[in-house]
């Protein structure tokens, strides 16, 4: 099973490196022929390195998140794949100029750093510390690929607002499919957050580390970024409301997420380790 | 047909650059006239094809040999049946003859020749007039595989390049802008506020475009039931208009109005309903129609006439980038229709040798399925068919091929017919 799974160390950053040239080509030249190799490029990407990821889980029996290197290359993976399924919504205009290269990029860096791996935390012996953590990461996907066609959403609203018909008008999808775009993806990653938050709580209440999980900065914002979702979809979803200020609302509940989480990894690294 | 001379085709008629609106409408044809053309008037052509558009008549025609001043004769023959006085008129139509024709009829199918560059309909005008001309009797080879060149070559271009880019027009444009902001149109409403010729231009482009349900307002209502009743739509006067805006996604306004008809404070109460859902205003009169204020308003998209014009001339600008690229299909449809007519001086000698063939096949056949068993005779018919097809592709192929350069095909034929005892009667 190892010797396959290396094997696709060398196909799985070839294909996204394909599928990411084909995303950036497209979105300089529309009307490429390139276009019909876009989606079973990164099809094929996501299948292959779904396989990978899961004959190495299968080998270590423990959630593929044991390393830094190995969360980069289920973030990448995750990252990839939501944008495979939301594509499909896209229509004629496809919008991975940025998350297929940025896929890439985190697959390159896993590949590259997957050797100098240090010790695996223990928690991962738990399966509600490892539901946590792979949700935490399918959560992040998502609400990355929600993020980054929100501000899609934004730049082309202004756009169109401004009567400016450049670049943007012509490339990107119609506002409607950006903010519908935006909002499944903020929705999934909304589930997957409410699951990351509801499997920590129940590993910090089995485990003894409620305590210190009500003073931890990444599970306090995490909430805050939640409330802010849940807020923005029911607004959405219950009150029918829609148009930019939903959007807004996604985008910025990422950007505290994001914010929160490189504040916490930064200033207070100790605060987030549990073993 | 001879293929060794000149191509016998004309192209004869009147566009938008040659002619007035008026010689244009006096020469237009419906297809019930066309049918007669063909059938009546011009049923000594042995090949012919009426194109009739907004902006052009133009005949396609193979004369008979023999013909002196075949194109004046045709001229004569158009004016006669739209009783029309060419000269009197001052009409001058083009005259397109052989090779020239020919790329006549590719430029005009890739939408090189239009009033609007690149439109799309033409190639569907184009496909209209061949069919038309199959059903008369009045298609032939030529026609027939210049209409197919043709429709190759345009769909290249609109495929390979951006000849057929965006909205060229204001009412396209506008519901361009729509699309950009809705995307698919069916599940949305339009309000459409005017029904002169520019809204009702609008509210077609609209009803075309799939839009869900359309309202179109005017201030007197028999001719807002008239407009309405072409595209679609549900009738009303100018006051329904503020309460309209609550549930309509897309608003086009093109009254003559002298004074704004929708004041800022009327789209403010809409959107205050509305719960954000965008609201795509397109004021597209002038003097303008809506308080220019109303594009500060959160979910207002407010576009006038120069955002609009703006949008159609970015449009124009990619497709006359796009020209050269065009062109280049075009010439190599152009000689790719030329290598083929040249093939057909192939076609006789060809046939020939497949005649001889078949005969020798039939003769063995003849000879020996008796002694076949009955069950395996369609079998052993079919494998000599494959046997003698597989035999005559690989001269027949280089035959055609030879036929471009008179020498070498006059050569390939003699000594073809030397081997295999073809006579000249054989070869035509």
């Amino acid at each position: 099973m190892i010797s396959v799974a290396d094997a696709l160390l060398f196909l799985v950053p070839a294909l996204y490196a394909a599928a990411a040239a084909v995303s950036i080509l497209l979105f300089v030249r529309p009307e490429s022929g390139a276009r019909r190799l876009a989606r079973p490029l990164l099809f094929a990407a996501v299948v292959a390195h779904g396989v990978e990821i899961a004959l190495r889980a299968a080998v270590a029996r423990r959630c593929p998140l044991g390393t830094l290197a190995e969360t980069t290359g289920l973030t990448a993976f995750a990252l990839a794949g939501t944008y495979t399924v939301l594509s499909l919504r896209s229509g004629r205009r496809p919008t991975g100029v940025l998350i297929v290269p940025l896929s890439c990029a985190l697959v390159l860096a896993y590949v590259l750093t997957r050797r100098e791996a240090g010790a695996v935390n223990p928690a991962l012996a738990s399966p509600w510390f490892s539901l946590h953590a792979a949700s935490a990461v399918l959560a992040v996907a998502a609400l990355a690929v929600s993020f980054v066609h929100g501000v899609f959403y934004l730049l082309l609203y202004r756009e169109i607002k401004a009567h400016r018909f450049g670049l943007l008008f012509r490339r990107l999808p119609p506002l409607a499919v950006l903010s519908r775009m935006t909002n499944i993806a903020a929705v999934s990653g909304f589930s997957f957050l409410t699951v990351t938050l509801a499997a920590g709580t129940a590993w910090g209440l089995r485990s003894g580390h409620a305590g210190a999980m009500l003073r931890d900065p990444m599970f306090l914002l995490s909430a805050g970024a939640w409330l802010l979702y849940a807020a923005g979809l029911a607004v959405r979803y219950l009150a029918g409301f829609r148009g930019r200020y939903t959007v807004l609302l996604s985008v910025f509940a990422f950007s505290l997420l994001i914010l929160s989480m490189t504040a916490v990894f930064l200033l207070f690294p100790a605060l987030h380790v549990y073993r | 047909m001879s293929t060794g001379d000149a191509l016998p085709l004309i192209a004869l008629g009147v566009d938008h650059r040659t002619a007035s609106l008026a010689v244009r409408e006096a020469l237009a044809f419906d297809e019930e006239r066309a049918r007669r053309f063909l059938t009546e008037d011009l049923h000594h052509l042995p090949e012919r094809m009426v194109l009739s558009t907004c902006n052009r008549t133009e005949v396609f025609a193979v004369p008979p040999p023999g013909v002196a001043e075949p194109a004046g004769q045709l001229a004569d023959l158009l004016g006669r049946a739209r009783g029309l006085d060419l000269a009197a008129a001052d009409a001058r139509p083009s005259v397109f003859i052989g090779e020239e024709a020919v790329l006549h009829l590719l430029r005009v199918a890739c939408g090189l020749e239009s009033m609007v560059l690149g439109e799309a309909q033409i190639l569907g005008q184009v496909k209209a007039a061949g069919e038309l001309a199959e059903s008369c009797g009045a298609a032939g080879p030529v026609l027939r595989k210049l209409l197919e060149t043709a429709a190759r070559a345009a769909r290249r271009a609109r495929a390979e390049t951006k000849i057929g880019e965006g909205a060229v027009s204001i009412a396209s444009a506008a519901v361009d802008l729509a699309e950009k902001v809705f995307g698919s149109l069916a599940g949305h409403s339009a309000l459409v506020v005017g029904a002169g010729e520019t809204g009702r231009l609008v509210a077609k482009h609209l009803h075309a475009a799939g839009i869900g349900t359309m309202r179109l307002a005017n201030r007197t209502l028999g001719r807002a039931q008239a407009v309405a009743a072409e595209v679609a739509a549900e009738p009303f006067g100018l006051c329904g208009v503020p309460p309209g805006l609550r549930d309509s996604d897309i608003v086009v306004c093109s009254t003559s109005a002298e004074r704004p008809i929708l004041t800022r404070e009327e789209v403010k109460a809409a959107m205050r309903v509305r719960r954000g859902r965008l609201l795509l205003v397109l004021d597209i009169a002038v003097p303008r129609n809506v308080d220019e204020r109303a594009r500060e308003i959160e979910g207002v998209l407010l576009h006038d006439i120069d955002a609009l014009r703006s949008i159609a001339d970015g449009n124009l600008a990619i497709r006359r980038k796009a020209v050269p690229k065009v062109e280049a299909i075009v010439e190599e449809a152009r000689r790719a229709f030329e290598n083929w007519r040249k093939s057909l001086a192939a076609e006789p000698t060809i046939v020939s040798l497949r005649r001889r063939f078949e005969a020798v096949r039939e003769e063995e056949l003849a000879k020996n399925l008796k002694r076949v068993p009955p069950e395996a005779r369609d079998a052993a018919r079919k494998l000599t068919e494959s046997l003698v097809n597989r035999l005559l592709h690989e001269p027949s192929a280089r035959l055609r091929e030879a036929a471009g350069e008179p020498r070498r095909a006059a050569e390939a034929a003699a000594a073809l017919a030397d081997l295999f005892g073809l006579s000249e009667d054989d070869r035509g």
